[in-house]
C-alpha cells in the first residue's frame, strides 16, 4: 500500500521544505523572545554592567600598554562576552524542549529534525545582535572611540556572529546532555567561562607564562584580537584566520555531536 | 489513501521492555483503513507504548509494525508523512499562542498558507478556542490546552491519526465536537487508532476494539461481537409492590441478583450468547413464576462494553513485572 501524504500537503523540493522548516523554527524561537522579553536581560544588563565596571572601576588600574585607553581595549572582550551570554540561553531552550511534550510532536513531524536546534541558534544570533547594539551604545556614552570604518565594523559584526554561532551549538550540546532544565542552565554557563580566560579584559602579556600559553592560543583570544584590530582600523594579521579556523573546528565538532545526541535521544 | 483492503496498521508479535518492566509481550492486531480502531485496557496495559512505537517515538524490541505499509523504525520519514499524533501528554508549544501554534505546525506539516488559515479557523470555531485568543498556551486552562493539542493534530488531516485518550479533560460540548470531527475525517478515508478509558466513546466511535491487559491483547473484534462473546445480558424483573419484591428476591437468590438494581427491581445476569443463555433465562423465569409474586414488567438488557471490560480487565496473566528498583 502506498499512502499519500497528509491531505492538501504541498509537494516541493525537499531542500525548499528544509529551508521552510528552518525558517518556521527560527520564527518560533524569535517569538519566544517577544513573549518573554526577560530573556534579553542576560545579553543586555550583563554587558552594560561589564562596560561600567571596566570603565570606572578597573579602568584606571589596568595598564594596557600599547592599546590606548582601557575602554577601547576592553570593549571587544565585552562584545564577545555578550555573545557568550546570548548563546548560554540555548542550553536552557533546548533542554526545555527535550523535557516537554512538544518534542514528541516535533519528532513525529516530517521535518528536518535539526531545525529544532537551529531555531534556537537563530534566536541566539538575534539576541547577540541586540546585546551588541546596547553594549556599543553604552560604550560610546562612556568614551569608547573605535577608529574602524563601515568595512571594519561589518567584519567585526561578522566575527561576533561567528563566535555566537559556535557557542550556540556548544550550548545546544550542553542542553542535550543536561538531565533537567536546571542542570542545563548550569552547564550553559560553561560557554561563558573561556571568554574570561582570554585576553578579553586583560592583555595576555600581563599574565604569568603558564597561563599565557593557554590564553594566547585559545579561540576567544584570537577572535578578540581580530576584533581589536578591526575596530582600531588595523589589519588583523594572523588572528583572523586562526580565529576562523578554530571556530570552524568548534562548529563542526559541536554540530556533529549535538546532532548525534539529538538523534539518539529520539529512540 | 489506498482502500485496497490491506490494513492501514499492522502489528505482529511486538514486544517492548523498559529495563525490567515489560510493557508489551507479543502484541498483534490490525486496523482497517478508513475505520476507527480503539485500544482499550486498564492503566499500564501498554496502550501508550504501542502508539509511541507506531508513531516512530519508540523502537520495538522485537516483532513487526507497519503503518501505511511502512516500518516506523526503518522508514520513520515515510511514516511521519502520513500520521498525526495527539499524545497522552500535551505536545504544543506553551510559550506560543494558540494561533501561532496552529500556524507553525500547519507549515511544518507542509500545508499551504491558505489551507492552514482555512482549517485553523474551522477548528478554532469547532472547539470554541477563539476566546483564548493570543495568550501563551501555558496560560490556557487544561481543557483548552487539550483542545488546541487536538486541533493541531487534526489540522493536517493525515491519513492515519493516533489519538491517545483524546477526550480526557474535555467538556461534553467539546467532546461532541471532537467525535463529529473524527467521524467526518473517517468518512473521508482517515484511519484512526485511539485509546480511551471511556467505553461509551469506544462504543460511539469504534468500528473495532482491541482489548489489552498486561502488555497483551486479550480480546478483539467489533464492539457487537465482543459484547456477544464476553458480555452478560441482564434480566430485570420489576415487582408490583415491596412485598412482591421480597418474595421475588427470596426466590431468585440462587441466581445472585446484583445489589445496585433500580427500585423494586431484581436484576440477574445471564449468559448472553448461545442456547445456554436461553436456558438460563428459562430458569430465571420459572423461578420468578414459582415465587407467586405479582410482576409488573420484565426487561432484558444487552451487555455493554463496560460489562466486557469488567470481564476482561485483570483476567490476563502475567501482570507486567515491576521491579522494586524502578525503571532504568
Ligand atoms: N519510559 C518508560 N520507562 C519505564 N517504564 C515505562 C515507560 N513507559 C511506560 N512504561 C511502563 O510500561 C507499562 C505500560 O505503560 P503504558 O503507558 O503503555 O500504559 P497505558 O496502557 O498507556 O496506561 P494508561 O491507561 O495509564 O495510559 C507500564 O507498566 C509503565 O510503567
Ligand atoms: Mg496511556
Amino acid at each position: 500500500m502506498t499512502a499519500a501524504a497528509a491531505r492538501d500537503s504541498v509537494t516541493r523540493h525537499p531542500a525548499a521544505w528544509a529551508v521552510s522548516d528552518y525558517w518556521e523554527m527560527a520564527k518560533r524561537s524569535l517569538r519566544h523572545i517577544r513573549h518573554d522579553p526577560e530573556q534579553l536581560g542576560n545579553v543586555t544588563i550583563t554587558p552594560v554592567l561589564l562596560v561600567l565596571l571596566m570603565r570606572f572601576l578597573f579602568g584606571g588600574a589596568i595598564n594596557t600598554g600599547t592599546h590606548g585607553s582601557y575602554i577601547n581595549f576592553a570593549m571587544p572582550g565585552i562584545f564577545v562576552a555578550a555573545a557568550a551570554f546570548a548563546a548560554a540561553t540555548t542550553a536552557v531552550s533546548v533542554a526545555a524542549d527535550m523535557h516537554e511534550g512538544v518534542i514528541d510532536r516535533f519528532r513525529t513531524l516530517p521535518i528536518v529534525k535539526s531545525a529544532v536546534i537551529t531555531g534556537h541558534v537563530t534566536a541566539d544570533l538575534a539576541r547577540s545582535l541586540i546585546g551588541l547594539a546596547v553594549t556599543v551604545g553604552v560604550g560610546y556614552a562612556t568614551g569608547f572611540r573605535p577608529s574602524a570604518g563601515i568595512g571594519g565594523w561589518a567584519a567585526a559584526v561578522g566575527v561576533i556572529l561567528l563566535v555566537t554561532f559556535a557557542l550556540s551549538w556548544l550550548s545546544a550540546l550542553l542542553g542535550l546532555i543536561g538531565r533537567s532544565v536546571e542542570v542545563a542552565q548550569q552547564l550553559g554557563a560553561i560557554v561563558v567561562i573561556p571568554v574570561f580566560l582570554s585576553s578579553a579584559l586583560v592583555p595576555a602579556a600581563t599574565m604569568p607564562s603558564w597561563l599565557r600559553v593557554v590564553t594566547a592560543n585559545q579561540p576567544f583570544t584570537q577572535a578578540i584580537d581580530t576584533l581589536r584590530a578591526l575596530l582600531a582600523g588595523q589589519p588583523p594579521g594572523s588572528h583572523w584566520w586562526l580565529a576562523g579556523l578554530e571556530f570552524a573546528g568548534l562548529i563542526a565538532a559541536a554540530v556533529t555531536v549535538a546532532s548525534a545526541l539529538f538523534r539518539r535521544a529520539a529512540t | 489513501m489506498s482502500r485496497s483492503g490491506e490494513p492501514a496498521i499492522e502489528v505482529a508479535s511486538v514486544t517492548k521492555s523498559f529495563g525490567t518492566t515489560t510493557a508489551l509481550r507479543g502484541v498483534s492486531f490490525t486496523a482497517r483503513p478508513g475505520a476507527v480502531t480503539a485500544l482499550l485496557g486498564p492503566n499500564g496495559a501498554g496502550k501508550t507504548t504501542m502508539i509511541r512505537i507506531l508513531s516512530t517515538l519508540l523502537r520495538a524490541d522485537a516483532g513487526t509494525a507497519r503503518v501505511g505499509g511502512h516500518d516506523p523504525a526503518r522508514e520513520p520519514g515515510r511514516v511521519q508523512a502520513i500520521i498525526g499524533l495527539t499524545g497522552q501528554s500535551l505536545s504544543v508549544d506553551g510559550k506560543l499562542s494558540g494561533p501561532e501554534n496552529l500556524a507553525m505546525f500547519g507549515r511544518l506539516h507542509r500545508l499551504s498558507w491558505p489551507v492552514v488559515r482555512e482549517r485553523s479557523a474551522r477548528l478554532v470555531a469547532a472547539f470554541g478556542l477563539a476566546d483564548a485568543g493570543k495568550k501563551p498556551v501555558r496560560a490556557y486552562s487544561g481543557g483548552m490546552r487539550r483542545k488546541l493539542d487536538l486541533a493541531v493534530s487534526l489540522l493536517a488531516e493525515p491519513p492515519v491519526l493516533f489519538l491517545d485518550e483524546p477526550t480526557t479533560g474535555l467538556d461534553p460540548a467539546s467532546r461532541d465536537a471532537l467525535w463529529d470531527t473524527i467521524r467526518g475525517l473517517v468518512s473521508q478515508g482517515t484511519t484512526v487508532l485511539l485509546t480511551t478509558q471511556y467505553l461509551t466513546e469506544a462504543d460511539a466511535l469504534a468500528d473495532s476494539v482491541v482489548f489489552m491487559d498486561g502488555g497483551q491483547v486479550v480480546a478483539s473484534g467489533t464492539p457487537a461481537d465482543l459484547k456477544a462473546q464476553t458480555g452478560r445480558a441482564q434480566v430485570d424483573l420489576i415487582a408490583a409492590s415491596d412485598a412482591d419484591l421480597a418474595k421475588l428476591t427470596a426466590a431468585l437468590t440462587d441466581f445472585k441478583p446484583v445489589s445496585d438494581a433500580p427500585r423494586r427491581t431484581v436484576r440477574v445476569a445471564i449468559e448472553h450468547a448461545g442456547t445456554s443463555g436461553v436456558r438460563e433465562l428459562g430458569d430465571v423465569i420459572a423461578a420468578a413464576v414459582g415465587a407467586g409474586a405479582h410482576i409488573e414488567r420484565l426487561a432484558l438488557h444487552e451487555p455493554d462494553l463496560d460489562d466486557v471490560y469488567r470481564r476482561l480487565a485483570g483476567h490476563a496473566r502475567p501482570r507486567p513485572a515491576v521491579s522494586a528498583g524502578g525503571p532504568a
